[in-house]
């Protein structure tokens, strides 16, 4: 007598409280998984044959829209690039001021993302929303810490969503003495609420150890500090190249359930 | 004749559907970021909000809906279709929304087989791509609201006109007339730099140009065909910009307007290319 395979699927239509759209199809025969994909259905918006032919000032101004959560991200890399295939060396004081603006990039775009986007499923709401009538203090913690993320980009790029204010070679206006500053002050004064939403975060779970076998890349910072700037990347096998040899090391390639693209490191 | 959701005003709380077509999520995130977004979600009930919420379904019965994000795909399409199925009002938010956004810059240079081969190779997909078009070729559309992002005080102003039931009303003069208030000098006139307010619409407080930055036209241009693309693109012509110079920045958020091509072909002729 043969036993039935019991084929169970899991299928998520469209993920909720992430940026972009996207789904997951999973089935699972017999105890295995035999399927898991991740289908990013979110429109493709070709930015690579777009942008062919256009002058570097437009290119550039058109690359932040790539992502709104990061955009300063692909500012400056876009910025970068130009600037490395017309041989244009920026001061150090540009390279200075744009580091800062991805700094608040990223403390921006990490906030949302911990406090209003991963937290509720930690805590088993719907939304941010109804999480705030139980539990204020650690979103309004987290909301503190976009905002300023939010405010070093509003003073130095013009806006904290598309950034203008970063060009080929500089800016457009620097910010006064006075507004990096004020910037600096709320800085000091928001790491203790940095620290303890922090704690409170992680307090909330047994965070899961995930067992699979993986691969990590990170930039190695140009000056040897957390930051967020540099030409090295590493990966966790212990292995290392120069940002611009990326082609060379990773395999990008195209799965026909997805729009966005697949990536192999060799 | 303008749709308002007055008898909402009591004690009933106005249902609102915040959606994204093809986009990057900019327009929603500007929403959801506006000072008051915690007052704003008790005044209103949030049906449908991916973004923010897995309570959320496509689509929802709403009074009003927002949609951000550009037809690009087929899955697309039928989206926006029930959206407006289930909508009583239907607000296009942001530059992809209204115009098309910057995913249209090749319109009339690359058809979508173009796009996609540049992009993808020869490798097929199992969901289809569209030519990337605003909301208003396949809807009605009942209000418009422009940025790339929109700018707070104009979400706030469109919210607050639904809460109190009546509608907001489109500005119809060029970023030009704000930055004058704001006492700038016309970096246009006086340097010479490819700025594009005056065929784009205000509300911006002329943000960019504060910072000695030419306007790149986000919030895209005036309505009611008076975009002058035509005297802009000659003063650009003046200033020593060429042909395709102007003809690209123009289209960068503004390629799908009916005007654009006629205008510049009466100061540029053709293509270009």
């Amino acid at each position: 007598m043969t036993r039935k395979k019991i084929i169970r699927p899991i299928n998520v239509d469209h993920v909720a409280r992430i940026e972009g759209k996207a789904g997951i199809d999973v089935t699972i025969e017999d105890g295995k998984v035999t399927v898991a994909e991740m289908n990013i259905f979110e429109g493709p918006r070709y930015f690579e044959a777009i942008t062919r032919g256009k002058s570097l000032e437009d290119a550039t101004a058109v690359f932040p829209r790539v992502c709104s959560f990061c955009a300063a991200a692909h500012k400056i890399t876009g910025l970068q690039a130009a600037e490395n295939a017309i041989g244009l060396e920026v001061s150090d004081q540009t390279r200075k001021i744009r580091e800062l603006l991805y700094i608040g990039d990223y403390i921006e775009s990490h906030s949302l993302h911990l406090f209003l986007l991963a937290l509720p499923d930690f805590l088993g709401y719907p939304d941010a929303f109804s999480m705030a009538e139980e539990y204020p203090k650690v979103l309004e913690a987290g909301m503190r810490l976009k905002d300023i993320g939010a405010d070093i980009q509003t003073v130095i790029g013009s806006r904290y969503i598309h950034q203008e204010n970063a060009l080929l070679g500089g800016f457009g206006k620097l910010p006064s003495k006075k507004q990096f500053a004020s910037l600096g002050r709320r800085l000091k004064y928001l790491r203790n609420t940095a620290e303890e939403a922090l704690e409170t975060l992680v307090s909330y779970r047994p965070w899961p150890e995930s067992e699979m076998s993986r691969l990590h890349l990170a930039l190695e910072p140009y000056d040897g500090t957390y930051s967020v700037m540099g030409n090295t990347v590493h990966a966790s096998d212990d292995t290392q190249f120069n940002a611009a040899a990326y082609r060379m090391r990773i395999d990008e390639f195209v799965v026909p359930h997805s729009f966005a693209k697949h990536c192999l490191y060799n | 004749m303008m749709t308002i959701i007055e008898e909402c005003t009591g004690d009933c709380r106005p249902r609102v559907g915040v959606y994204a077509l093809t986009s990057c999520y900019g327009c929603q995130l500007k929403l959801a970021t506006v000072q008051k977004i915690i007052d704003i979600s008790n005044m209103v009930s949030f049906e449908s909000f991916y973004m923010l919420s897995s309570a959320s379904k496509m689509a929802a019965d709403v009074d009003v809906a927002f949609v951000e994000g550009s037809v690009s795909t087929e899955r697309d399409l039928e989206e926006l279709m029930e959206i407006r199925k289930h909508s009583r009002i239907l607000v296009a938010l942001g530059a992809c929304s209204v115009n098309g956004g910057v995913q249209s810059w090749a319109e009339g240079e690359m058809d979508h087989d173009a796009l996609h081969k540049c992009v993808y190779g020869d490798s097929k997909l199992t969901m289809q791509g569209l030519q990337a078009t605003p909301i208003s070729k396949h809807v009605d559309v009942d209000y418009y609201l422009p940025g790339c992002p929109p700018e707070e005080d104009e979400i706030m102003y469109f919210i607050s006109a639904f809460l109190i039931g009546t509608f907001p009303e489109p500005k119809d003069y060029p970023v030009c007339a704000e930055c004058r208030l704001a006492g700038n000098p016309c970096i246009l006139i006086e340097r010479g730099e490819p700025c594009l307010g005056p065929v784009i619409v205000a509300g911006c407080k002329a943000r960019c140009i504060g910072f000695d930055v030419p306007c790149v036209g986000c919030r895209g241009p005036v309505p009611h065909e008076t975009a002058w693309f035509d005297s802009l693109a000659q003063t650009f012509l003046r200033k020593g910009m060429t042909e395709k110079q102007i003809r690209q920045r123009m289209k960068i958020f503004g390629s799908h307007d009916p005007n654009i091509e006629r205008m510049l072909h009466s100061i540029l002729g053709g293509e270009t290319e």
